[in-house]
């Protein structure tokens, strides 16, 4: 029992409250999102997104302090999923092209914070989350902002999941494959949005990323995929909380919440592919299933 | 006269053909004729920069009217699904957003399975099945949606005898329940099996009509642009050329 | 396809708002056995003023947040800092705006005690240096920028909050620290501000012995290049120059544009100034690339000032006083003057 302890009692301490609820709501808005990001092969998108809002979440912050920062990332997101989504479609430009504008804007965001007086903390405050001063209020905005996320991809999921499989089959079935790619980049910047307060900009897309990799790694059975994404990345969240707890207030040592849960989460993935990998081995090459390459 | 496009300039023109429930259109002409391009045109997913298409006399087409079979190359083989959910999408338009499948569409699946004879395949991984069976599978899929019109793209290719046996059996008895279909195909087995009518195409259309009327030697040296092509009871032959 | 899949996530999510609603429900208040007194301090300086007012008063636990060579500005509390916070009675913070994280510290440790500002009966300075300063146009474009921030932001938000190294005000800092202790744990009173007037005594020896040695060197060749502008009450409180800053702000980590370094380099040369201080808790890299421009010598490593954060145990700046004697003293070295003997309580 010793050692699973602070599993629970660490949790009797209201900001850690905060935090694993906080985490938690976003594991299953994550988990789901994050099976469609790997089956459409949507991880590049995904950072561009995170790269799109970045100045979003700056400009609002500059404009409006706390709050403006989240109505800010909020515009940004949308905006951002809107055009994305076009450029893609047009297919007018690469990859490249791609990366340029949304690394451009990352730097437009980084400039715009550098104006403040006291920008370090508060890019340090963006760029890495503040999972432990998550506030009341912050809790809600995320739980909605989730939710959102939620309902969009809940009332879409057989669709994307169609689309995903037979892009043509699906647009000649009579879905509108770019409403179906809208309403899913709308929910990727919305977990985006959500994850950045807590976790920051620069981790999230391994929130979004890791847990659909997981699943794939895991198991076959399609509508299996997202209770395991979800559950996985709220396990991984459970994990990391605690193992930062238990480091910070009996080892002495301070380890940054959002990044350890990060690393439990890609532990995670590297324990499922080697298990992965020796059962294939064991059983030989039974699925001709590939290993799940994660960008990132 | 219909012309279809996908960007400015149209890639196919001089469209003029009809096919009526119950029968099947043979699209036949060389790579790059223009063949998918109409399948993608009747199915609204090109543009079309000129004509008129009807569906069942409307247009465009109520969803669920058409059934697609597009060429399983096209497929990711590690996706993770089951041969039954890909049969069930079939079933996603009449569903509607939302809705979990009812036991009624489980029926439907069930049956549709056993018309291209994979019941026994039904919890299978997609991608573990062989190029055949997957061909079937998206047959079945189409088949699920009770469509009036079934478009097949190329569905031969890569088929052994007896998937192709099973093919043209399923495709006959849809016939037979008044579906209209439109296949593209390079086989003449098929079209001589299933169609009556053939549509030589080569960017734009070079007959259309009873398929003995249409399937002329020299009909088929302008659509494929060779007076070295040669034909027999089965197949084109063209110089070069190592289609069917 | 099966129709349960479906719902698991929403029962997941259900299930987990109401698991996390109970244990927030369950929180602990850890406000201990009534005798205790259970302090946090945020930053090295109040930490250790409070530490002289508390020295070995019985009962009571003091838990100091910004670790030495910490950044203020920068701190992202940990889990063990939001546990104490939490429990604790009072909480001793610099005030002015420095300690920006705070609110949301507050808010997420549930801390629900008495706070003591420090920059209470402080008078506040809208700008890092002193006034007396017009060779220096850069330095007065900067105060113009702050100015305006400060215009529309709370007063005390916008100025400088390193009230503490004018030894004056480390004073009244103690004092007010003494008034809100006593207030909070009668039973130590008596404890506290005995050790109160002591350590007073010696934070006036310490102020009179800056000034005496200060005051050896000509008002005019007390010029001064640190860091970052944060010696302003100290330059102020002893008549000294500053000619300005290596960093161009008030925050620790911006960098200098190249113009502003040029524009600093130029003032070097102009007023004759012989050093560049360098500070413990910063980077010393771009005041050494100054100091090689302009051709002066850098004081950094062991030489360094401590200004924002004092020093690790055992160093030359572990202790409020200790770390103003060392500065003063490296100050002195730079201008050519010997200091006079410590005072025999301060050594």
């Amino acid at each position: 029992m010793g050692v699973f302890t602070p599993l629970i009692t660490a949790f009797d301490l209201p900001f850690m409250a905060r935090a694993l609820l906080v985490l938690v709501v976003l594991s299953l808005v994550a988990g789901l999102v994050g099976v469609l990001v790997n089956l459409r092969g949507l991880e590049f998108i995904s950072d561009g997104l995170t790269h799109a809002v970045f100045p979003g979440v700056a400009i609002g912050f500059v404009w409006g302090g706390r709050d403006g920062l989240f109505v800010g990332a909020m515009v940004a997101a949308l905006i951002a999923a809107v055009v994305l989504t076009v450029i893609v479609k047009r297919a007018v430009t690469s990859d490249a092209a791609i990366a340029i504008v949304f690394t451009a804007m990352f730097s437009v965001g980084i400039i715009v914070v550098s104006r403040e007086t006291d920008y370090v903390g508060q890019l340090d405050a963006l760029l890495f989350g503040r999972l432990l001063t998550v506030g009341p209020a912050e809790v809600n905005q995320t739980v909605v902002v989730c939710l959102i996320a939620l309902v969009m991809v809940g009332f879409t999921l057989k669709e994307q999941v169609f689309l995903a499989f037979d892009h043509e089959g699906a647009a000649a079935a009579g879905y509108r494959p770019l409403l179906l790619d809208i309403v899913l980049n709308v929910a990727i910047a919305l977990v985006v949005v959500a994850a950045s307060s807590a976790v920051g900009n620069l981790l999230v897309l391994a929130v979004l990323i890791v847990p659909g990799a997981v699943a794939r790694l895991v198991t076959n059975r399609l509508w299996l995929l997202f209770p395991v994404a979800s559950g996985f990345a709220a396990l991984a969240a459970w994990v990391g909380l605690t193992l930062g707890y238990e480091a910070s207030v009996n080892g002495g040592v301070d380890l940054p919440s959002g990044a350890t849960v990060v690393l439990v989460l890609v532990a995670g993935y590297v324990l499922a592919l080697v298990v992965r990998l020796a059962l294939e081995r064991i059983g030989g090459p039974r699925r001709p299933g590939r290993t799940v390459p994660v960008e990132h | 006269m219909a012309s279809f496009a996908y960007g400015a300039d149209p890639t196919l023109t001089g469209i003029d053909f009809t096919v009526l429930p119950g029968q099947a259109v043979a699209l036949i002409g060389p790579n790059g004729s223009g063949k998918s391009t109409l399948l993608k045109g009747v199915l609204g997913l090109i543009t079309r920069t000129s004509g008129t298409i009807e569906v069942l006399g409307q247009w465009p087409a109520p969803a669920g009217y058409i059934g697609y079979v597009p060429q399983t190359d096209q497929l990711d083989p590690h996706f993770p699904i089951s041969l039954e959910q890909v049969v069930m999408m079939g079933r996603y338009r009449s569903l509607g957003w939302w809705r979990m499948p009812t036991k009624a569409d489980r029926r439907a699946v069930a049956e549709a399975l056993e018309t291209v004879s994979l019941g026994d395949r039904a919890k299978t991984r997609f991608g573990e099945l062989s190029g055949g069976q997957q061909q079937r599978g998206l047959l079945a899929r189409a088949v699920a949606s009770a469509p009036r019109l079934l478009l097949l793209d190329e569905p031969f290719n890569g088929l052994d005898q007896v998937n192709r046996d099973a093919l043209i059996e399923t495709v006959k008895r849809l016939k037979k329940q008044g579906v209209a279909v439109l296949v593209s195909t390079h086989d003449l087995d098929l079209a001589r099996a299933v169609c009556e009518c053939v549509l030589l195409l080569n960017g734009a259309q070079v007959a259309f009509g009873p398929r003995d009327a249409v399937l002329t030697l020299a009909n088929v040296q302008q659509a494929f642009g060779s007076v070295g092509v040669e034909m027999d009871e089965h197949t084109i032959v063209v110089p070069g050329h190592g289609g069917h | 396809m099966h129709t349960r899949h479906f719902a698991v996530p929403a029962l997941l999510a259900s299930a987990a708002l109401a698991l996390s609603g109970c244990s927030a429900e369950t929180t602990a208040n850890a406000d201990g056995a009534a005798s205790d007194l259970k302090i946090v301090a945020t930053t090295t300086q109040v930490a250790d003023f409070t530490r002289n007012v508390v020295g070995d008063a019985g009962g009571v636990d003091l838990t100091q947040l910004i670790q030495p060579n910490q950044s203020a500005h920068s701190y992202d509390p940990s889990a063990a800092d939001l546990t104490a916070l939490g429990a604790a009675d009072v909480l001793v913070i610099n005030g002015v705006g420095l300690e920006k994280w705070l609110d949301d510290a507050i808010a997420a440790s549930g801390f629900d005690g008495v706070t003591i500002d420090a920059d209470e009966g402080i008078t506040i300075s809208e700008v890092g240096a002193d006034e007396d300063q017009t060779n220096d146009q850069h330095a007065d474009e900067e105060a113009d920028a702050h100015a305006d921030v400060a215009a529309d932001e709370h007063a005390h938000e916008g100025g400088d909050p390193h009230i503490w190294t004018n030894v004056q005000n480390a004073k009244t800092i103690v004092a007010t620290i003494v008034d809100g202790l006593t207030s909070a744990d009668a039973g130590n009173a008596v404890t506290f501000e005995s050790n109160a007037t002591a350590y007073t005594a010696r934070l006036n020896d310490l102020d009179e012995w800056i000034r005496t040695n200060v005051d050896t060197v000509p008002e005019s060749e007390r010029l001064l290049v640190s860091n970052h502008d944060s010696l302003g009450y100290f330059t102020a409180a002893y008549h000294i120059d500053y000619v300005g800053s290596v960093i161009p702000s008030f925050d620790d980590n911006a960098e200098p544009s190249a113009a502003e370094i040029d524009s600093l380099v130029a003032a070097i040369t102009a007023t004759g100034v012989t050093s560049v201080f360098s500070e413990a808790s910063l980077s010393p890299k771009t005041a050494e690339t100054i100091a090689t421009e302009a051709g002066v010598t850098v004081y950094s490593g062991d030489d360094a000032l401590y200004v924002d954060s004092l020093g690790p145990n055992g160093s030359a700046g572990d202790t409020y006083i200790k770390a103003q004697l060392h500065n003063a003293t490296l100050m002195l070295d730079s201008w050519g003057v010997t200091p006079s003997a410590l005072p025999a309580d301060l050594q």
